[in-house]
């Protein structure tokens, strides 16, 4: 069975006729299923587990990227592909994978799986990246050499978005079975300023200071994080022919 | 005379696993594979089977292994490159080097014993697509 999660914004008039136009799609291609939506009374966290307990074939998040991100954060690990229907203002993680609004049914239909890794701080899941904040902040790599840098940002990348490949350093992928933790600053040259950055792949991360905060793919924040680590292929995901990696 | 498939000139970001940039201070154990470039400060030991590129402003002070190598920054510390290792004006080496072969441009500061391998390994420029690792050939 298939389980479409609506984001609450789409109850607003403006996505009325996109909702619309997908849900004739879904039925036309036979991909009906059970409609759970965001409200005030229930959050995402309880209808996703409630329907993972029912043991779907696929659960669909039809929102932006805030729903996916939180979506995946709560699927990691479970084995229930998720599908994306990707409605709304901010959808780089679904064009990441190579879906649109418009080809999204189509791809549902064509149910070509792939996993990919997710990024875990203590026991928290992220997809894309999660930043790293705080005071003079040190890390361990791999248990075996630590890598402190101050005044640069801190942040952990599973993979970079399209719109991010031109960065002039190598492009994580979500499939590569490291994370990367990225580091970058601003450098003031003679006439031009140059942003720094640094890359450095790994599995497991400590951080050695106790005022830090992460936050989870620009959302959610961790506070006092002590370890990031990588769930290799932790996320069975729909995508289309056009995805980054 | 010098080992096939090493970048002249050093490698570019885009071909490095690692980066290590200017404002950035490591300390233990840094073993990675594949490529890496160093601009920053490295105290250690630094181990890579890749092509380990140091830049002019890294300052390292660590037992150094790689694959092959370019260095123009500071390095005190012995140093053992299995391939090539390639030496620019700009750099300065306290302690013993261990290489395959070896070019050294006017103004380098060495100090220390220089030992070429009898088995030269000739090891190759560490392709991104492929695994990540380096390979080596006789």
């Amino acid at each position: 069975m298939h389980i479409y999660i609506y984001d609450s914004a789409l109850s607003q008039k403006k996505y009325l006729s996109q909702v619309h136009e997908v849900e004739a799609k879904v039925t036309d291609l036979g991909l009906s299923g059970r409609v759970s939506r965001l409200g005030k009374l229930r959050s995402l966290r309880d209808i996703v587990r409630e329907e993972l307990r029912r043991m779907p074939k696929t659960i669909i998040a039809v929102g932006d990227d805030s729903l996916v991100s939180q979506v995946i954060s709560l699927m990691g690990g479970t084995g229930v592909a998720l599908g994306i229907i990707p409605v709304g203002e901010n959808n780089q993680i679904a064009e990441s994978l190579g879906i649109t609004l418009a080809n999204a049914c189509n791809v549902l239909s064509a149910r070509r799986i792939i996993e990919i890794d997710l990024g875990m701080v203590d026991n928290q899941a992220f997809v894309r990246r999660a930043e790293i904040f705080g005071p003079r902040i040190k890390v361990l790599i791999d248990g075996n050499y630590s890598i402190s840098a101050p005044d640069a940002k801190l942040e952990v990348v599973n993979f970079f978005l399209e719109s991010e490949t031109t960065t002039g350093v190598t492009k994580p992928d979500a499939q590569s079975g490291s994370l990367y933790l990225m580091i970058t600053k601003a450098v003031n040259s003679f006439l031009k300023k140059e942003v720094e950055r640094s890359l450095v792949p790994f599995r497991e991360l400590d951080i050695q200071t106790d005022t830090a905060e992460v936050v989870l793919d620009g959302l959610t924040k961790v506070n006092h994080p002590r370890r990031i680590t990588i769930m290799p292929n932790g996320l069975q995901v729909i995508v289309g022919r056009e995805r980054n990696f | 005379m010098f080992a096939k498939n090493v970048p002249a000139g050093g490698i570019s970001n885009k071909d490095a696993e690692t980066i290590i940039g200017s404002s950035v201070k490591v300390e233990g154990n840094f073993v990675c594979e594949g490529n890496m470039i160093v601009d920053g400060e490295v105290r250690g030991k630094i181990a890579t089977n890749g092509f380990l590129q140091v830049g002019d402003k890294a300052l390292i002070e660590a037992e150094v292994k790689a694959g092959n190598g370019q260095v123009a920054g500071e390095i005190k510390g012995n140093v053992k490159i299995a391939g090539y290792l390639e030496i620019t004006a700009t750099a300065k080496i306290i302690g013993d080097m261990e290489f395959g072969s070896i070019s050294i441009e006017r103004g380098a500061i060495i100090n220390g014993n220089c030992t070429t391998t009898e088995t030269v390994a000739e090891t190759k420029f560490a392709k991104k697509s492929s695994n990540d690792t380096a390979e080596e050939e006789e």
